[in-house]
């Protein structure tokens, strides 16, 4: 059984990590350790400076009860905060430091290995492809610079032959053969029209509710990572075999993100690390965590695709309610049914926990900054012999 | 020359109004931008929420921006309160919008980003298109509309969805910047004798604490069947200072309010388990809801037949 467990402000409830249906809480003793640690540690909420400490604390505190051997930690919100509020370079600056700070707070004070890494530089955004003229749904994608059109109409075939700021267009056909796409999944979430824009130029709707964009990922093909551990890969994909290698020597390893730090402020001695991949930059998001953690590229089966496509849910049968993003093959995360004890903390809201699917998997659960409090995906399977 | 539109009544000779969205135009109140929206979003209705139309069905979520209230808790401040200079509308015309329906098969438009009051004639032009075309259309509203724009919206609106804060005229000042709450009032009473009307009401302390069974005596005054949405808030963001409500407490106030509003629910957060439909006459569930994070939610099932309770043959009110 894999679960969802719900803290909103002190109500717990417990679904079915599939179905998304409630579940009794019954006696499963294994649940008490995630309704304990979420109801000491509500949600501060995303754009709130003490939500760095609060995922610290959390993580903390997980360690001091169930102590695994890899701890993943996402710190989200100076991305988030980039990304929402207008900044001074001082503010983001403050913003970097105090991320830092908190992710070497962690590794003080639990006795991990850490393995930092940022997800790149973020820019002021700039210039912004003028989508008025698309009849369609537009919708951008993980990638700033992709973009796709659900419902394309005969016009905008044409439309976007001729678009300020577009670099190249695919069909979908052409991209479901440029990439191999097969997977249903996938196949069904892909655009008729994916636009790809010039490099100074950015695919953005306003977001959830109208919200505007401050700040986007710049289009640049490595981000920094920093380790004491020697061997360090310089490519994402790679990283995945050198974690298990190293947690295969029975080392404690903490896989740390720090998001929203750009190059500049990473600690000294970070290296670079390729992200990109067949013209995919794996920048952000969905694209970013499976890379990293789990080596797998959009494209394979199961893989979460790069656009979300709002009518997938209507279908019956529509899954993994509060996951954002799920298929029903677990692609191999990197927590998922190991050997050893595993854990997660993070304020990637929605796409951690797929991602990684640890034994317990904590993170803020946030849709367009509304907030709803710390949501857990447990792996009851593990515990079935407790 | 004054903009009749909401209870304001500004007067346009020199500027926009309070909220900002009109002008005196050839000795007639015009839109500053017509057609102009902020963007276009496809969600389920439930989302909205309406939770007596057309369950699990995908509707284009659409608005503008400004709004002619100042709540303390608006999660929309960014668009309704905020200035921002750099935020561009998009123009899409009526006919366009009713085309983007059809091409994402959305079953209509509900006006829910921000207050449909700061866009009438664009609004009721596309409900217009829309009927024309056998879709539907709603809109979310806090009710201080003229009493000729509230006819005009309940004639032209399927289902329409009243935010009622309080009862009181003091709360109205102080937490919305709006005068009185007796024009929303009023306007209830003109939306439930005309169409679906949904309320909903944001649980905040001080109401809770004053007054909110005389809003459940109120409501049912009006009409018992009229669908009541409790909203938990979440503290964190959308009112920093506000103490946070057990749950018990909630679920006191929906347990009791069920009693005289059967399609009561409180909802507006992750989970929720108190957001089905029952028969108020022979207990069956008929339409399982889920909430799958702040207001995002869907339908598990439906039982309805033709609008009935498929055991007692009740009619359940609504747009089924
Ligand atoms: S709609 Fe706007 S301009 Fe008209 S009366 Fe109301 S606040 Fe004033
Ligand atoms: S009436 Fe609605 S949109 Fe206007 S300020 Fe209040 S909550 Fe925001
Ligand atoms: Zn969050
Ligand atoms: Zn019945």
């Amino acid at each position: 059984m894999y679960e969802i467990m719900l803290d909103v402000n002190g109500w717990q409830g417990l679904f079915d990590f599939q179905t998304g249906e409630a579940l009794p809480f019954e006696n499963k003793p294994y649940l008490e350790l995630a309704k304990e640690v979420s109801k000491r540690h509500p949600y501060p909420g995303d754009l709130n400076p003490s939500v760095f400490a609060w995922t610290t604390d959390f993580a903390l505190d997980v360690v001091k009860e169930y102590n695994p051997q890899l701890m993943l930690i996402s710190y989200a919100n100076a991305m988030i905060t980039r990304v929402n509020s207008k900044l001074t370079t001082v503010e983001t600056k403050d913003l970097e430091r105090l991320v830092l700070s908190e992710a070497f707070r962690f590794a003080e004070e639990a006795d991990y290995e850490p393995i930092i890494v940022s997800t790149g530089n973020m820019k002021k955004i700039d210039l912004v492809v003028n989508t008025d003229d698309i009849e369609g749904y537009f919708n951008v994608s993980t990638d700033p610079y992709v973009g796709g059109i659900f419902g394309a109409t005969a016009k905008d075939y044409e439309t976007v032959q001729n678009m300020n700021g577009i670099k190249s267009y695919m069909t979908k056909n052409e991209f479901i053969k440029t990439y191999h796409l097969y997977d249903e999944y996938a196949l069904e979430r892909t655009p008729d029209i994916i636009l790809f824009a010039d490099d100074n130029f950015a695919l953005t709707n306003t977001g959830n509710r109208g919200t505007t964009l401050e700040e986007i990922s710049e289009k640049k093909k490595t981000f920094k990572a920093f380790s004491k551990l020697s061997g360090l890969p310089n490519d994402i994909f790679e990283f995945r075999s050198f974690i298990d290698s190293q947690l295969k020597s029975g080392k404690r390893i903490a896989v740390i993100v720090v998001e929203g730090v750009d190059d500049e402020s990473m600690p000294d001695g970070s290296i670079d690390v390729n992200k990109e991949s067949d013209g995919i930059y794996y920048s952000e998001g969905v694209l970013f965590y499976y890379a990293l953690l789990n080596a797998k590229k959009f494209n394979v089966v199961g893989m979460p695709y790069i656009f979300h496509n709002p009518f997938i849910k209507k279908k019956p049968g529509a899954r993994y309610s509060f996951s954002y993003i799920k298929t029903d093959e677990f692609q191999d995360p990197i927590g998922f049914n190991r050997d050893f004890k595993t854990a997660s903390v993070g304020t990637r809201s929605g796409i951690f926990h797929s991602a990684c699917m640890c034994d317990y998997s904590f993170e803020c659960h946030c849709r367009g900054l509304a907030e709803s409090g710390v949501l857990t995906f447990v792996n009851g399977k593990n515990f079935e012999n407790e | 020359m004054k903009c009749n539109y909401c209870e304001w009544r500004c007067d346009l000779t020199n500027g926009n109004g309070i909220c900002g969205r009109y002008k005196c135009e050839n000795d007639k109140v015009v839109e500053c931008e017509p057609f102009n929206w902020i963007d276009f979003y496809p969600y389920t209705v439930e989302s909205m929420p309406f939770y007596h139309v057309m369950p699990n069905e995908y509707v284009i979520q659409t608005g503008t921006v400004s709004c002619n209230a100042h709540c303390s808790y608006c999660i929309n401040s960014h668009l309704a309160i905020e200035e921002n200079s750099a935020r561009k509308l998009k123009h899409k015309s009526a006919e366009s919008l009713v085309a983007l329906c059809k091409q994402m098969d959305c079953k209509g438009v509900v006006f829910a980003i921000n207050e449909i009051t700061c866009f009438i004639p664009s609004a009721i032009e596309v409900a217009k298109r829309l009927h024309a075309e056998g879709l539907k259309v709603g809109c979310l509203t806090n009710g201080f509309e003229t009493e000729e724009t509230a006819h005009l919206l309940a004639d032209n609106m399927d289902f329409i969805n009243v935010s009622l804060k309080s009862l009181s005229d003091e709360f109205y000042k102080k937490d919305l910047g709006l005068s009185s709450v007796q024009p929303v009032l009023r306007n209830i009473k003109i939306f439930n004798d005309k169409t679906h009307l949904e309320i909903v009401t944001p649980l905040v302390h001080e109401v809770v604490e004053n007054e909110i069974y005389d809003i459940m005596d109120f409501i049912y005054g009006v009409n018992p069947e009229i669908v009541w949405h409790l909203f938990r808030l979440m503290p964190n963001n959308e009112r920093a200072d506000e103490r946070d409500m057990t749950h018990e407490e909630m679920l006191k106030i929906y347990e009791t309010a069920r009693q005289k509003l059967p399609y009561t629910y409180l909802g507006n957060f992750a989970g929720s388990q108190w957001v089905d439909t029952y028969c108020p006459d022979c207990g069956e569930l008929i339409i399982k809801r889920i909430c799958t994070g702040a207001w995002l939610g869907g339908t598990v099932f439906n039982n309805l037949v033709d609008g009935q309770c498929p055991k007692c043959g009740k009619k359940i009110s609504g747009v089924f």
